[in-house]
C-alpha cells in the first residue's frame, strides 16, 4: 500500500468554545482524552496545553472540564448567540 | 497561511487487526454499556467498540437529570402495565410496545444496578429532606407526578464512569475511539443470512479492524444532521452529541436489517447552532425545569390549568393529576398529550396572547419554594446532560442568581426556538431498527438497543433495552458452537472504502463538510413538511447523484476527518432510507408527523400499520405488520423471561 502522511491544519470557526489558562494547565491531556468529539489534539510540546484543533466540533458537554485536575485550567463557554439573557425579578412575591 | 501540524498519534493506515469475542457490542452509550454488562455478567467474553471514550460519551455521558417509567419502585402506585400501554396510546400505537414495557418492568433494576456501581440515585446527603417530592424512608426523588412517583430524579452524570469501571472489572474490552463502519454477515447452517460481527477504524490512527462475534448488538444512537447543518458550529446543530450520527443505521441498511417509521420526522426542536438555544439554558417550563414559574415582560404570572382548564393555584397542584385522574404522563416523548394523560400546563400560547399577556416571558425561580427552586437550578440543571459546565456552572458565573434573576424565554413562549417546516429533526419517538421480542433484528445474530431501536425513549430506556439485549445476545452466543465465517473479500473491500479519502489529493477534493451541507438542503428541498412522489424520487436521483460523482472526490488528510467523512456517507444512506420509506406511505399521518400532497387523507384505517422497510441487493422491499404486533405484553414478557425474573427475585432488591 501507498505510504501516506497524515497531516492536519486549523479548521477557522468563528466561536473559541475553550480557552486555558497557561499558568493553571499542566498538560495533562484528560481533556483531550475524554473529549467525545476528539476536538482537541495532545500539545506538541510536554507539559503544554492540548491544542483546539477542531473548535467547530464541540457538542459543548463540559466532560473536558469536569475532568480537569486543575480547577479553572480550561474553561467551556458557549457562543455568544447563545448567552440567554437575564434580568431582575420583576415581583419578588412567591408563590404557595 | 495556516500552520501544519505533525499528526500527534501512530500512522496505522493499511494495518489491520482481527478481534473475536463471543458478543460485540457496537456503541458505548448508556445502552452499550449495560448491554456490555448483561453479556458479562453471563460469562460472555464482550468487546465493546465506541468511537468517543466511552468513560463520559453518548448522550448521557456528561449527565441526565431524570429517570422515567420506573413503575417498580417502592414508591410508585402505577404498574408497568398502566404506563407501557399509556404511552403506546398516546403514541397512537405507532409505538415501540416491547421496549416501553421493558423499561416499565426493569427500569428500576438498573437503577439498582448503576448504585451498586458507585451512581447517585438517592439524596444520601439529605440535601432535599423534608421536600414535597422526595420519599424520606428510601431518600429517592420524584418528578412531575408527586403523586404516583414514577419518574426519579437522579445525578446522571455519575453514572458513565461508574459503567465504565464495572465494565471494566467484569473484563469487557473497550475499544475507545474506534468507530464501527460495518457489519459483517455470514450464512448459518440452514443457509439463512446471520450476524458476524463488524468492522471499523481507529479515528487516531487508521487502523482497520475486523470483529468476529457469535452475537453482535446494535447500540449507536440515532440519526442526525440529515436536515440540520451547520459548516461553522456543527457540534451544536443537533441534540445528541455530533458523533452521534445513524451510522448504526446505515450498516444495517445495507447488510439488510429492517426498519420502520422512517418516515417520521418533526420540526425541529433544538439545534443551538441555528434557531434554537442550548437545550436546558434558557426560560422554560418543561422536562428539566418542569414546573418553574413563568412570569410576562411585565413580571405577571402566567397561569397553570389542569387538563379541565381550571386555575391551578398552589405550585404544589402542578406535580398532581387532575380530579378522577389517576397518572398524567411527562418527559422527553411527551409533547403535547391525549386529555387522558395531560398534565399541568401553563395555558396556551394563543391564549396568552388573547389575555394581553406579553413577550418575552421568563423562568421566575424566585416566586417558587425553596426546594423546589434548587431542585431545578442546582440539580436538575446540573445534573441534566450539557447542563453542569456550560449552563449551571456558567450562567452562575455570569452572576445569575435564580432568587434574584429570571430567566428569557425565545421565539413563541417555552420552546425558546423558532424552526421552519422544512428544518426537521429526529425527534419525539422516531424511527428506527425494527426488532422482536428478544431485542433481535431480522437478521439473526444481531440485536439493539437504545437510541437505535424505533420509537425510542430516554436514558431509562436505553439503560434497560440495553441490558435485556445483552441478556438475549448472551444467550444467542452460547447456543453458537462457534464463531460465524466471514468473506475476506467483504473486508477487503470495506478497507479500502474506508481509506480511499486519504489517496485523493486535498486540492482536488471534496471537503465533508460541503457534503453535509449538500444533503441537508437537498433533504430540506426533496423531503421537507410536504412530500410527494415525484419530489421524493428528484431527491433520490441527486442523493444518487452525488454517491457516483462526489463520493469518490471526498479528501482526507488524517483518520481525524476520514472519520467524518464516513459519518456523511452515513448520512447519505440515512437519508435514503428516509425518502424510500416516505414513498412507501401511500398516505398521510398525524402521528408520524407526516404529509403527502399527492396522498393528502390522514390516518386512513388501511394504513394504520408498520410499513417495514429493508433493502435486499439494492431493491427496497416492505412489508405491513399491525400496530399491535407485540401482543399482551405482561404475557409476552412473562414467556420469555422467567429466567430473569427468578433472577431478580433471588436477588431480593423488591
Amino acid at each position: 500500500m501507498e505510504t501516506i502522511k497524515y497531516t492536519v491544519q486549523p479548521v477557522f470557526c468563528s466561536t473559541k468554545p475553550l480557552v486555558f489558562d497557561d499558568t493553571l494547565c499542566i498538560g495533562c491531556n484528560r481533556c483531550a482524552a475524554v473529549c467525545q468529539c476528539d476536538i482537541l489534539l495532545p500539545a506538541p510540546e510536554k507539559g503544554k496545553h492540548p491544542i483546539v484543533m477542531y473548535p467547530g466540533e464541540c457538542y459543548y458537554c463540559g466532560a473536558c472540564v469536569m475532568v480537569c485536575p486543575k480547577q479553572g485550567a480550561v474553561k467551556l463557554v458557549h457562543p455568544l448567540m447563545n448567552q440567554a439573557k437575564f434580568v431582575p425579578v420583576k415581583k419578588a412575591k412567591k408563590t404557595n | 497561511m495556516e500552520h501544519t501540524y505533525e499528526w500527534p498519534y501512530k500512522n496505522e493506515a493499511g494495518m489491520e487487526e482481527v478481534i473475536s469475542s463471543d458478543v460485540l457490542v457496537l456503541g458505548g452509550g448508556l445502552s452499550g454499556c449495560f448491554a456490555a454488562i448483561a453479556a458479562a455478567q453471563r460469562g460472555q467474553s464482550v468487546v465493546l467498540v465506541e468511537k468517543g471514550a466511552a468513560e463520559k460519551s453518548g448522550s448521557g455521558g456528561t449527565g441526565f437529570d431524570h429517570w422515567e417509567s420506573a413503575c417498580t419502585n417502592p414508591c410508585s402506585l402505577v404498574t408497568p402495565e398502566e404506563i407501557a400501554y399509556a404511552y403506546v396510546n398516546e403514541q397512537d400505537w405507532y409505538s415501540n410496545g416491547i421496549a416501553h414495557y421493558i423499561e416499565c418492568r426493569e427500569g428500576y433494576d438498573r437503577l439498582l444496578d448503576m448504585e451498586r456501581f458507585g451512581g447517585k440515585i438517592r439524596d444520601t446527603e439529605d440535601e432535599f429532606a423534608g421536600a414535597e417530592f422526595r420519599d424520606d424512608e428510601t431518600k429517592l426523588m420524584f418528578a412531575y407526578d408527586y403523586k404516583n412517583k414514577f419518574t426519579l430524579r437522579v445525578w446522571g452524570s455519575t453514572f458513565k464512569p461508574a459503567l465504565v469501571k464495572e465494565m471494566k472489572r467484569l473484563g469487557v474490552k473497550i475499544m475507545d475511539r474506534t468507530e464501527a463502519t460495518a457489519l459483517l454477515v455470514s450464512q448459518d447452517t440452514e443457509g439463512k443470512k446471520c450476524g458476524a460481527g463488524a468492522m471499523g477504524m481507529q479515528v487516531h490512527t487508521g487502523k482497520f479492524y475486523i470483529f468476529r462475534a457469535k452475537s453482535t448488538i446494535l447500540c449507536m444512537s440515532r440519526p442526525a444532521r440529515v436536515w440540520l447543518f451547520n459548516p461553522d458550529t456543527v457540534g451544536l446543530c443537533e441534540f445528541r452529541p455530533m458523533q452521534s450520527i445513524g451510522s448504526g443505521h446505515a450498516m444495517g441498511w445495507k447488510a439488510g436489517m429492517e426498519f420502520t417509521m422512517m418516515e417520521k420526522s418533526v420540526r425541529a426542536e433544538f439545534s443551538a447552532a441555528g434557531r434554537s438555544f442550548p437545550p436546558y439554558g434558557a426560560g422554560n417550563n418543561h422536562n428539566t425545569w418542569y414546573a418553574a414559574t413563568m412570569v410576562d415582560a411585565r413580571g405577571v404570572e402566567i397561569p397553570y390549568v389542569d387538563r379541565d382548564g381550571k386555575e391551578l393555584k398552589t405550585v404544589s397542584e402542578r406535580y398532581y393529576p387532575a380530579p378522577g385522574q389517576k397518572f398524567f404522563l411527562k418527559g422527553g416523548v411527551i409533547d403535547n398529550p391525549k386529555y387522558e394523560y395531560r398534565g399541568p400546563e401553563t395555558l396556551d400560547f394563543d391564549v396568552l396572547m388573547e389575555r394581553g399577556y406579553q413577550l418575552p416571558f421568563y423562568a421566575d425561580l424566585s416566586r417558587m419554594p425553596e426546594l423546589e427552586r434548587k431542585v431545578i437550578w442546582g440539580m436538575m440543571v446540573g445534573e441534566e446532560a450539557k447542563t453542569k459546565v456550560p449552563i449551571y456552572q456558567n450562567y452562575t458565573e455570569r452572576g445569575f442568581d435564580p432568587e434574584k434573576h429570571m430567566l428569557q424565554s425565545y421565539g413563541t413562549g417555552w420552546q425558546s426556538a423558532n424552526f421552519l417546516e422544512q428544518e426537521r429533526q429526529f425527534f419525539g419517538a422516531p424511527g428506527g431498527v425494527w426488532h422482536d421480542w428478544d431485542m433481535q433484528t431480522n437478521i439473526p445474530g444481531i440485536f439493539c438497543a437504545g437510541d437505535q431501536i424505533f420509537a425510542s425513549d430516554c436514558a431509562g430506556a436505553a439503560c434497560a433495552t440495553g441490558y435485556y439485549a445483552g441478556r438475549k445476545a448472551a444467550v444467542y452466543a452460547k447456543a453458537l458452537p462457534s464463531l460465524p465465517d466471514y468473506k475476506k473479500e467483504d473486508a477487503a473491500a470495506e478497507k479500502e472504502r474506508l481509506l480511499a479519502p486519504l489517496f485523493v489529493k486535498p486540492e482536488e477534493g471534496l471537503q465533508w463538510k460541503e457534503l453535509n451541507m449538500a444533503i441537508s438542503k437537498a433533504m430540506q428541498n426533496y423531503c421537507g413538511g410536504v412530500r410527494c412522489e415525484a419530489l421524493l424520487k428528484e431527491g433520490l436521483d441527486l442523493l444518487g447523484q452525488f454517491e457516483t460523482e462526489m463520493v469518490p472526490r471526498l479528501t482526507a488528510s488524517n483518520p481525524h476527518d476520514l472519520m467524518r467523512i464516513h459519518e456523511v456517507l452515513d448520512i447519505l444512506t440515512v437519508s435514503k432510507i428516509v425518502l424510500h420509506a416516505s414513498l412507501a406511505r401511500k398516505s398521510s399521518s398525524e402521528p408520524l408527523f407526516f404529509r403527502r400532497s399527492d396522498y393528502p387523507q390522514m390516518d386512513p384505517e388501511r394504513d394504520r400499520k408498520h410499513i417495514v422497510i429493508r433493502q435486499e441487493n439494492g431493491a427496497v422491499l416492505t412489508r405491513d405488520v399491525p400496530l399491535n404486533y407485540f401482543g399482551n405484553l405482561k404475557e409476552e414478557y412473562e414467556k420469555r423471561n422467567q429466567d430473569y425474573i427468578q433472577e431478580v427475585a433471588a436477588y431480593g432488591d423488591h
